[in-house]
């Protein structure tokens, strides 16, 4: 039971990347591995703000989804637009590429130093035995209502709707009469924001430096293809499974392995269910 | 026909011969060159520029004095980015296209160990801090001196406080890393000399996850009434972290150099209780005041560029050993480094002091600004002072200062 | 200085062989593999195991990383190969970080981090240094032309056509009746072969690898070197390694004109560089420095660029 409070805190983190993941994923049809690079200029932007600024963490965290929002715009109008229509893997490229550069901006203008928001250090409530940190209850409750927002929006909303009448097919999107650019820049923002949320969390639970990029992008791909690409309910439970699995291979097996679990995941998921991971299959060419 | 044959051959002969009859007239007075490859970035990066400046406050010192032998010392620097890879490409740059005589101020092990076949194949000296029981292996030349103590004589010290504080069963994490893996051994150990025991197996893990719940969260099932925690500032922060966020009531041991202003900025009072230790140089000693007045800081009867000074002494060594052995080549200059280290002679505690002895012929004994720099015969450290601390109110509060003798 | 050269020389041979198996893999057949590391890796740790625990002689060393990272390709090959190009990008990937965690915690086997020292070289014995350098390189620069033969070889042949149909476009080759996953299979096994080949003589020449020696940003110069020379170009890889090699170690002499960056600056300022002009090549001349030679088919068809597909 502890053990499912940790990892529901794990997943909790990598939930609304993997949430912005999948989004990308359907509506350009590419895996962006600049995630890991985002989710790091959220929380660097959130400390900016929190610490040597002085603002509130929640104004920090809000700054954070704007700059990342940002962000995401930018390289998608300047890296990722112009490339449109060329293949999974030439995109997939360019995104490590950028993962390296944004990473890279980073260490570039804060050095390597370790970083930690302006938070005081407290123990756990404790029920019935079980310990749960304060902060792991915020994290958990704010990730929870991110997700199930964003799930409403896409459900319930006009835009929402337009947003996944784009990703279905976006040429018929068009035909119809829907602002195909319009809506684009809509899922991309979203993204965006979701990305800065997930820096801001990660920076509560973790220290902050520019090696995180890789530690986080490769946790987040894997919830989003667990949970199978298609939707933001399938990448939040794709997230549970991810921090399970790394808590359990961290109790009974082997801590340094850690790492690994991820990737493992993938491998299993992409042997059991080849034919394209949400069972049914995407359409690529 | 014959004559120009005749110019021919002389004209080509000379043209040939030139370069090597410039080179040895060169060698008189060419400049000595010596490399400094310190971690200016990477997980030594906090340590580093303290010791790239002590090289180089050492190096302008001996030059404006006239030099080495009457030649002049040029200073090589290059960034080991704490990585191996990394140096062994700068080591090879310095040994190749600058041909330094020796490589001194490396700081991670696995780089001192990384850079080491190279040096030995090209007679370079290796003269710098490090603290994993396997460094002396590699060295089949004798080319290497240490100014670190080796971990095994860090924890001897550490397990003689924990003795001292009633905590005979401890628990130990580190990171997956040569040094943390070591310490671990050593500890373990020097734990049960004093009659305490480790709690369960040694935890290792990756630095740079997303999360260190799981490893915290088995620390704290062990039940350990203690834990000595051998990571660095970057692993050490999120793991403690968690430790206070799962309630882990305890007492933790750290190293110094992983608990400095970062870690009690990032984690704030909850600090307050860690005790922690490391090597530090003789505060109040004349030569330790030499180095922090060379390199422009006030003696305040505190610690002070705790790696600093030891450059101070690596650079010191190097060129006394030159002095001595009249020669820059490495094996040489090794030999003589032992001479001037362990004596017997006249003590001495600068290079200006030193050089001027030797040209009378007479004998030295250097003594250092980090150690009285002593060597056992495979090069490392005799012995050097620790400190112990706790920190109470964001304070480090100074608890002993022992001397630990390495074993041989 | 001319030592100096020869230890730049090495280190591009290597990195030649590392890209012509890579161009092997992506610039003819199309398969997206960000594993190259991992198999890098692969050979050079199984090549140091065997020399240094089993004395096999380097020779040997070197046919145990290659008969190794066959049967690694071919397992990760049987795995991921009937993926779409992402998938398998995903699963290499994986795969390289993978061997690496491994590599760092199996102590009995690898020396962990601390690493694997290795004594045998492929020199001949009681030489001075610099000959035993100039022997390395001539060993390692026979290998790569070798390599590049081989490669030269097979991109002419009608084998070499058929993996560029696959390439382009697989239906088309299926239609004729080849069997598109047993040429992929085979593509992606040379290509591993080669990688791990490249580690061994990378193992040899540094004499000390660790797990740290294998990190990612590797890849990323292979790839680089693969996209600047010209996908689908093999004279162009050889090219685009030699100039990543010499931006690499080239910008060590830059630092003293760099006085006003920090060291930590320096060296995130290089891989800014060397990713921004990735990924303007690919949006500005996908087709590189030396664009893969047009085949004039006998029916003149329309061809897209080389990126695509």
């Amino acid at each position: 039971m502890q053990m499912f409070i940790n990892a529901l805190a794990t997943a909790a983190i990598l939930a609304p990347a993997a949430v912005a993941f999948t989004l990308i994923f359907t509506l350009f049809r590419y895996a962006n591995f600049a995630a890991g690079g985002f989710v790091t200029v959220g929380a660097f932007a959130a400390w900016t703000l929190n610490a040597p600024l002085g603002l509130p963490l929640w104004a920090g965290g809000v700054g954070a989804m704007g700059v990342c929002a940002g962000a995401v715009a930018l390289s998608d109008r300047v890296v990722f637009r112009p490339l449109r229509g060329r293949s999974g893997g030439t995109l997939l490229l360019v995104s490590i590429a950028l993962s390296f550069v944004i990473e890279n901006i980073i260490r570039f203008c804060f050095g390597a130093q370790v970083k930690g928001f302006d938070l005081p250090l407290t123990g756990p409530m404790v029920f019935a035995g079980l310990r749960v940190p304060k902060e792991t209850v915020w994290v958990i409750s704010i990730s929870l209502i991110a997700t199930l927002a964003v799930g409403a929006l896409l459900t319930f909303t006009p835009i929402g709707r337009a947003l996944r009448a784009v990703a279905d097919n976006a040429s018929l999107a068009n035909v119809r009469g829907l602002p195909v650019p319009g809506v684009e820049a809509f899922g991309v923002i979203v993204a965006g924001a979701l990305f800065g949320l997930s820096g801001t969390l990660v920076g509560v639970d973790l220290a902050i430096d520019p090696n995180l990029n890789w530690a986080i992008a490769i946790p987040v791909i894997a919830a989003a293809i667990v949970g199978g690409l298609g939707s933001p309910l399938g990448a939040a439970i794709g997230a549970v499974v991810i921090g399970l699995a790394e808590e359990l291979t961290a109790a009974h097996f082997s801590p340094t392995y850690k790492g690994a679990v991820g990737f493992v995941v993938i491998a299993l998921v992409l042997l059991l269910r080849p034919q394209g991971l949400l069972g049914t299959k995407v359409e690529r060419k | 026909m014959d004559l120009t044959r005749r110019l021919f051959l002389t004209g080509t002969t000379l043209a040939v011969a030139a370069p090597a009859l410039l080179r040895h007239g060169l060698a008189q007075s060419e400049p000595i060159k010596v490399g400094s490859l310190v971690p200016l970035s990477g997980g030594g990066g906090p340590y580093g520029p303290e010791k790239a400046q002590a090289h180089k406050a050492v190096v302008e010192l001996v030059n404006k004095q006239g030099g080495v032998l009457g030649r002049q010392v040029v200073l090589i620097s290059e960034n080991s980015e704490t990585n191996p890879e990394a140096a062994v490409r700068a080591a090879r740059k310095m040994i190749d296209a600058d041909r330094v005589c020796a490589i001194l101020g490396t700081w991670a092990s696995s780089v001192t160990l990384g850079i080491m076949p190279l040096c030995q194949e090209a007679n370079v000296v290796q003269i710098f801090t490090g603290s994993s029981d396997t460094l002396p292996n590699g060295d089949k030349k004798r080319l290497c001196y240490n100014l670190q103590p080796l971990n095994k004589a860090w924890c001897v010290a550490l397990a003689d406080l924990a003795a001292k504080r009633g905590e005979l069963k401890i628990a130990f994490a580190g990171p997956k890393n040569d040094f943390a893996a070591s310490m671990g051994e050593s500890f373990s150990k020097a734990l049960e000399k004093v009659g305490g025991k480790i709690v369960g197996e040694p935890l290792y893990y990756n630095p740079n996850q997303v999360s260190y719940r799981a490893e915290a969260e088995r620390l704290i099932s062990s039940g350990a009434p203690a834990l000595f925690l051998a990571g660095y500032v970057t692993d050490l922060t999120p793991v403690y972290r968690e430790l206070v966020r799962g309630g882990y009531q305890g007492k933790v041991f750290a190293l110094s150099f992983a608990v400095g202003p970062q870690f009690k900025q990032a984690v704030g009072t909850a600090a307050n209780g860690i005790l922690h230790g490391s090597p530090v140089p003789p505060v109040g000693k004349d030569t330790y005041d030499a180095y922090l007045n060379l390199v422009g800081l006030k003696p305040n009867g505190q610690v002070q560029n705790s790696y600093g000074c030891a450059a101070y002494d690596e650079m010191n060594l190097l060129l006394l050993g030159i002095a001595s052995a009249k020669s820059t080549e490495g094996p040489k200059i090794a030999e003589h480094i032992m001479k001037v280290a362990n004596g017997p002679g006249e003590r001495v505690t600068t290079f200006e002091q030193g050089a001027k002895l030797l040209a009378e012929g007479k004998t030295i004994n250097y003594d250092g600004a980090s150690s009285s720099a002593d060597f056992l015969p495979n090069g490392m450290l005799k012995s050097r002072d620790f400190a112990l601390y706790e920190i109470q109110g964001d304070k480090d509060v100074l608890l002993t200062t022992t001397t630990s003798e390495a074993e041989q | 200085m001319d030592a100096y050269l020869v230890a730049i020389l090495t280190i591009a041979g290597i990195y030649i062989i590392l890209a012509l198996a890579l161009n092997l893999q992506f610039g003819l057949t199309g398969l997206v593999n960000f594993g190259v590391v991992g198999f890098f890796c692969l050979g050079a740790y199984a090549s140091g195991i065997a020399t240094e625990s089993f004395h096999a002689p380097f020779v040997g060393g070197l046919c145990v990383a290659m008969v190794t990272g066959a049967v690694a390709g071919g397992l990760l090959a049987l795995l991921s190969l009937r993926l779409s190009g992402d998938f398998l990008a995903i699963v290499t990937l994986g795969f390289a970080e993978t061997i690496r965690l491994i590599f760092n915690n199996e102590d009995w086997l690898t020396g962990g981090p601390k690493g694997l020292l290795i004594m045998t070289r492929p020199v001949l014995a009681d030489y001075s240094r610099s000959a035993n350098a100039w022997m390395v390189l001539a060993v390692v620069l026979t290998g790569a032309v070798l390599t590049l033969a081989l490669m030269l070889r097979l991109a002419g042949t009608p084998y070499g056509r058929v993996l560029r149909a696959i390439r382009e476009d697989e239906l088309v080759p299926a239609t004729l009746g080849k069997n598109v996953f047993v040429y992929r299979l085979q593509s992606f096994v040379i290509g591993s072969v080669l990688m791990a080949a490249a580690g061994s003589l990378y193992a040899h020449y540094v004499q000390t690898i660790t797990p740290d020696n294998f990190t990612t940003p590797v890849a990323i110069l292979v790839w680089m070197s693969v996209i600047v020379g010209g996908p689908g170009n093999m004279l162009g890889s050889v090219i685009g390694a030699l100039v990543v090699v010499t931006i690499y170690e080239g910008s060590r002499f830059l630092t003293p004109w760099l006085g006003f960056l920090d060291a930590e600056q320096v060296s995130a300022l290089r891989f800014i560089v060397i990713g921004t002009v990735l990924i303007l090549v690919i949006r500005f001349r996908p087709e590189g420095l030396l664009p893969e030679p047009k085949h004039t088919p006998v029916v003149p068809a329309t061809r897209r660029p080389a990126l695509k597909g």
